[in-house]
């Protein structure tokens, strides 16, 4: 028997036995788990090959990028700054909050308070394993301007120092009023915070932009098949999104001090079943000097969430967001500030 | 910039590889996501299941596929060959799973029977205890040529070895299944 045969035969017994159906049961799975936060890595690059010739290429390969970064760290993300730092990229714009959120203001909803001042942060996202490395690094620039005749602070940011992210939060509010951002495919997503709804239009490749709407009462969470998700769904870490310079915004214009408290409110829209409405507590429990790449700071320690463990470290002097993460947990998504400049 | 003037839900978007609607699957839409399981679910499904012989593992694969999906479409670069790439995804998925723990794999024969072969055929059920005997990428190699259709060259890039030890491998394989199959 030849080997086509055999292939042959081979092909029309494997054929023979049924393949089980995709049920609709796993697709709501498939939700539920994107719902409650699940994100997974796919082995979407190819496998690398372990031939001698390639360990030599990739050896060459990392002095190489070694040499690159070695220049091109501080040019990117420590321009004008006074901390040095180093690190990978690979971020998107969205911070993955492991604080507990509520669903609704505990506190009095944050105002602001003062005006923020403009400038340029860099920060990096320590990874996980607690070695201290930074894990990924974006920039932040923030400019005063408007959006659809009203008073606005407008966030520019992004990696590896394109800002291609934009954010628009609301002067007072300091709610997100829209956002615009670039995605991998090449395609742009713009996306307006109303009061009673989130339109999310994305730009066809006609140059058209397809507009949708997600009712502001349907972001909070629900369970797949209909009613609303249990009290404690903000429990769990990790569950919500914020746009990474509204924190940052909120506690630079609050008139920080002992006792300080306030509700901040969250939309997370980025992707519709993350799409949540809802508040976070801050609270500022206590002083602390805190030393991070950019230099030593004296800062008002933020309690963020409802349970002591996730905190934030503001500045005293120009209430710059210095630090951002958990003390427990390895410094588990922790945030760091690289170097800042003003105006 | 103003409000937009019209505004058209779309709370059902076809699934075709269109940048809109890749847009849209990549931030996680629900409803992009689902119909992207409609349409492409079932065949990834059986690609996977015919990769690991085990119904709960491929279930598991393509549920681990679409949960990442949304975040693994901002490296997705192949233009126009969407089907492809998730071929390829779930491969080294399934692949994952098949050496990350090889014991637990299994093949429910008794609870599924077989159906009769056809004449000139080996029995269903011998083909698919043979391939359960050879280890994680021998198999992959014989579904990934015999079934799917795979070259060399693209089996040697999902396994990452060279297309010459891919051929050789599979050549290999493809002997040792004719000898226990014809000693069955």
């Amino acid at each position: 028997m030849t080997d086509l045969e055999l292939e042959r035969r081979l092909r029309a017994g494997i054929l023979a036995r049924p393949v089980p159906p995709a049920s609709e049961k796993a697709m709501q799975a498939i939700l539920a788990r994107r719902l409650t936060g699940h994100r997974l890595a796919l082995p979407t690059d190819r496998a690398p090959r372990s031939t001698a010739r390639v360990r030599w290429v990739a050896v060459i390969g990392a002095c190489a990028a070694v040499t690159l970064l070695a220049v091109a760290v501080p040019l990117t993300t420590n321009r004008g700054s006074t901390g040095s730092a180093a690190g990978a990229f690979g971020l998107r714009g969205m911070d993955l909050l492991y604080a507990q959120a509520t669903d609704r203001p505990t506190f009095p909803i944050v105002r602001a308070a003062r005006p923020l001042a403009s400038g340029s942060w860099s920060y990096a996202l320590l990874d996980a394993d607690a070695r201290g490395r930074p894990a990924a690094a974006w920039q932040q620039r923030l400019a005063p301007g408007r959006y659809d005749g009203t008073e606005a602070y407008v966030w520019y940011y992004g990696k590896d120092g394109r800002l291609t992210d934009t954010l628009w939060l609301d002067r007072e509010t300091l709610r997100p009023m829209a956002r615009e951002a670039g995605t991998a495919i090449g395609t742009h997503v713009t996306q307006i915070f109303k009061s009673d709804e989130v339109l999310n239009g994305v730009r066809t490749a006609a140059g058209m932009t397809e507009w949708h709407s997600m009712p502001l009462d349907t972001l909070g969470p629900r369970l797949l098949g209909g009613g609303r998700a249990p009290a404690d769904f903000y429990d769990s870490p990790g569950v919500v999104e914020l746009w990474r310079p509204q924190i940052a915004a909120t506690l630079g214009t609050a008139e920080l001090g002992p006792g300080w408290r306030g509700s901040m409110e969250g939309i997370s829209a980025a992707a519709g079943m993350m799409g949540i409405h809802f508040w976070l507590n801050l609270e500022v429990v206590g002083e602390e000097a805190v030393t991070v790449p950019a230099g030593r700071f004296e800062t008002w320690k933020v309690q963020v969430g409802k349970r002591a463990g996730y905190y934030a470290w503001v500045s005293k002097d120009r209430q710059w967001l210095i630090q951002l993460g958990a003390v427990e947990g390895g410094g588990r998504g922790r945030q760091v500030l690289l170097g800042a400049t003003e105006g | 910039m103003s409000l937009p003037a019209v505004t058209t839900p779309n709370p059902n978007p076809r699934p075709s590889g269109s940048a809109d609607w890749l847009a849209r699957l990549s931030v996680g839409e629900p409803a992009a996501l689902g119909a992207a399981y409609q349409e492409y679910g079932p065949a990834l499904l059986a690609l996977a299941y015919r990769l690991t012989g085990s119904r709960a593992d491929a279930e598991d694969v393509v549920q681990d596929l679409f949960v990442g999906l949304p975040e693994a479409l901002q490296a997705y670069r192949d233009q126009g060959r969407f089907l492809a790439w998730l071929h390829r995804v779930a491969v080294r998925l399934a692949l994952m799973r098949m050496r990350k723990d090889r014991r637990r794999r299994e093949v429910p024969l008794a609870d599924e029977p077989f159906p009769p072969s056809v004449e000139a055929t080996y029995p269903a059920g011998d083909v698919w205890r043979a391939l359960e005997r050879l280890d994680p990428e021998q198999r992959a190699l014989i579904v990934l040529r015999a079934i799917e259709g795979y070259t060399h060259e693209e089996i040697a890039e999902l396994l990452g070895i060279r297309r010459g030890t891919a051929q050789v491998r599979y050549h290999r394989a493809l002997a040792r299944l004719r000898r226990w199959l014809e000693d069955t």
